[in-house]
């Protein structure tokens, strides 16, 4: 059983919290990197609406295609994947890194099943005939979908990243600002996610 | 960095000026390119503007073709004081050079096409069309050496090890971000009007005006880091004659 005495959070650890230790989780200006992708997507979001308010027949037609079903089954499985996250990095600040380890990959995992059933969605999408430039809802539907997996995959191979690194035993401060960089990430991408499931699957 | 070295390489970061009020004039007053005409106009339209400000535009995109010579003087300076800043082999700052320079080779070759489109523009509108297409899909298809040169400084930034570092994380973290968000042209070719399309918000003023700006901020920061880099040099001075008596 390893020891991460480096990962070991200052700030939760102790029972004494010094104020002068608080500090965002990761990297400080990584969260620049958080801001700016959180306001793409809101600009997203907002052209989408504008764009759905003038012509709310084609965006109606448009979501009855979508199998809510499946849209579901991807929310559930990325909020237990947060969950498994946030869990991990509990586990790693207790210095359990093997179960910290095994949350993570549990994590990791749940991003592969959202991708495939969403590679599954785009499938029965594309085959009943819908693709980038049929509506313009489907116009909306694959771009936003598609740049929140593009986000998923990336989150997926940083899981992968910090994982192989506790594996191997390489404990480095560094490791300690990709742990907290990956996650907030991770729940950066769950939170979109509980905009764009109802946003594109339910509203009317 | 040497005082010499220095000195040049803040007079490089200095040639973001001449470089954006020159394109900014070209390009975007003259040339008529803030915003641009949409891919969903038809070629007879555009070929009747392109005949009625075939001066203007001839003038405009030669200039900012010239203009495009200052992004070269200020990636030979960026690469100097990222070679400085960079941490082990370099690979990064040659990174950074390349993807400078061809950002530049970029901008410069859509302004040619256009050029060419203003030239002759009394002929068939649908060469015209083909020219003023040819020049968006250059510009916006060839995003990948921007992220080279932005990508690099941002790993160069976030690797510095030094006290107060010589460019601030939150520039390298954004840098690093606008260059992933380049990857949304790739659904460019898809649009002829709408919010992705070249004329749209996502495929223009998105990419466009924020990395503009993220280039500015990053030309004071250059500026900054070469007079601390040569600090450095001077503090290091007595350390270094002293090795070399010892020797």
């Amino acid at each position: 059983m390893g020891r991460a005495p480096q990962l070991a959070n200052r700030t939760t650890s102790a029972n004494h919290v010094d104020p002068q230790e608080i500090s965002l989780p990761g990297d400080s200006g990584f969260w620049m990197f958080i801001a700016a992708d959180a306001s793409l997507f809101a600009l997203l979001f907002f052209q989408f609406s504008r764009d759905r308010s003038s012509q709310s027949v084609v965006f109606d037609e448009g979501q009855q295609h979508l199998t809510v079903l499946l849209g579901t089954v991807n929310t559930l499985v990325l909020v237990t994947s947060s969950w498994l996250m946030a869990s991990a990095v509990r586990s790693l600040h207790r210095n359990a890194v093997r179960t910290g380890m095994r949350l993570i990959a549990g994590t990791a995992a749940l991003g592969l099943v959202f991708a495939a059933v969403k590679i599954a969605e785009y499938v029965l999408a594309l085959r009943s005939g819908h693709t980038l430039s049929t509506s313009p809802f489907f116009m909306y539907y694959f771009v936003i979908t598609g740049i929140h997996l593009v986000h998923l995959m990336i989150g997926v191979v940083v899981l992968v990243v910090v994982g192989w690194r506790l594996r191997v035993g390489i404990r480095r401060p560094s490791d300690r600002t990709l742990l907290e960089c990956g996650t907030v990430y991770w729940h950066l991408v769950d939170l979109l996610w509980m905009f764009i499931f109802p946003m594109l699957y339910l509203a009317r | 960095m040497t005082k010499n070295e220095s000195q040049l390489a803040r007079l490089c970061a200095w040639a973001v000026a001449p470089y954006f009020i020159l394109f900014g004039i070209g390009w975007g007053l003259l040339g008529r390119m803030i915003p641009p005409y949409p891919a969903s106009m038809p070629a007879e339209e555009l070929a009747q503007i392109y005949r009625d400000n075939a001066s203007t535009l001839r003038i405009g995109f030669a200039l900012a073709a010239f203009a495009t010579t200052f992004i070269f003087i200020w990636t030979i300076g960026l690469f100097r004081v990222m070679l400085a800043t960079e941490r082990g082999g370099k690979i990064l700052s040659y990174t950074v050079l390349i993807g400078g320079v061809l950002t530049g080779v970029d901008l410069m070759f859509s302004c040619f096409f256009w050029l060419t489109a203003a030239f002759r523009p009394e002929q068939d509108p649908a060469l015209i069309q083909l020219l003023y297409d040819l020049g968006w899909l250059w510009l916006d298809l060839a995003f990948g050496v921007a992220m080279l040169y932005m990508i690099g400084v941002g790993v160069i930034a976030l690797r510095d090890t030094r006290e107060k570092p010589l460019f601030p994380k939150w520039l390298a973290w954004i840098g690093i971000w606008l260059a992933m968000e380049f990857l949304l042209e790739l659904i460019m070719p898809y649009f002829r009007s709408g919010p992705f399309s070249w004329s749209g918000l996502f495929n223009f003023w998105v990419p466009f005006f924020p990395p503009a700006t993220w280039m500015v901020i990053l030309s004071v920061y250059m500026y900054k880091a070469a007079k601390r880099l040569n600090e450095e040099y001077e503090s290091d001075i007595p350390r270094r004659v002293e090795q070399m008596t010892t020797d």
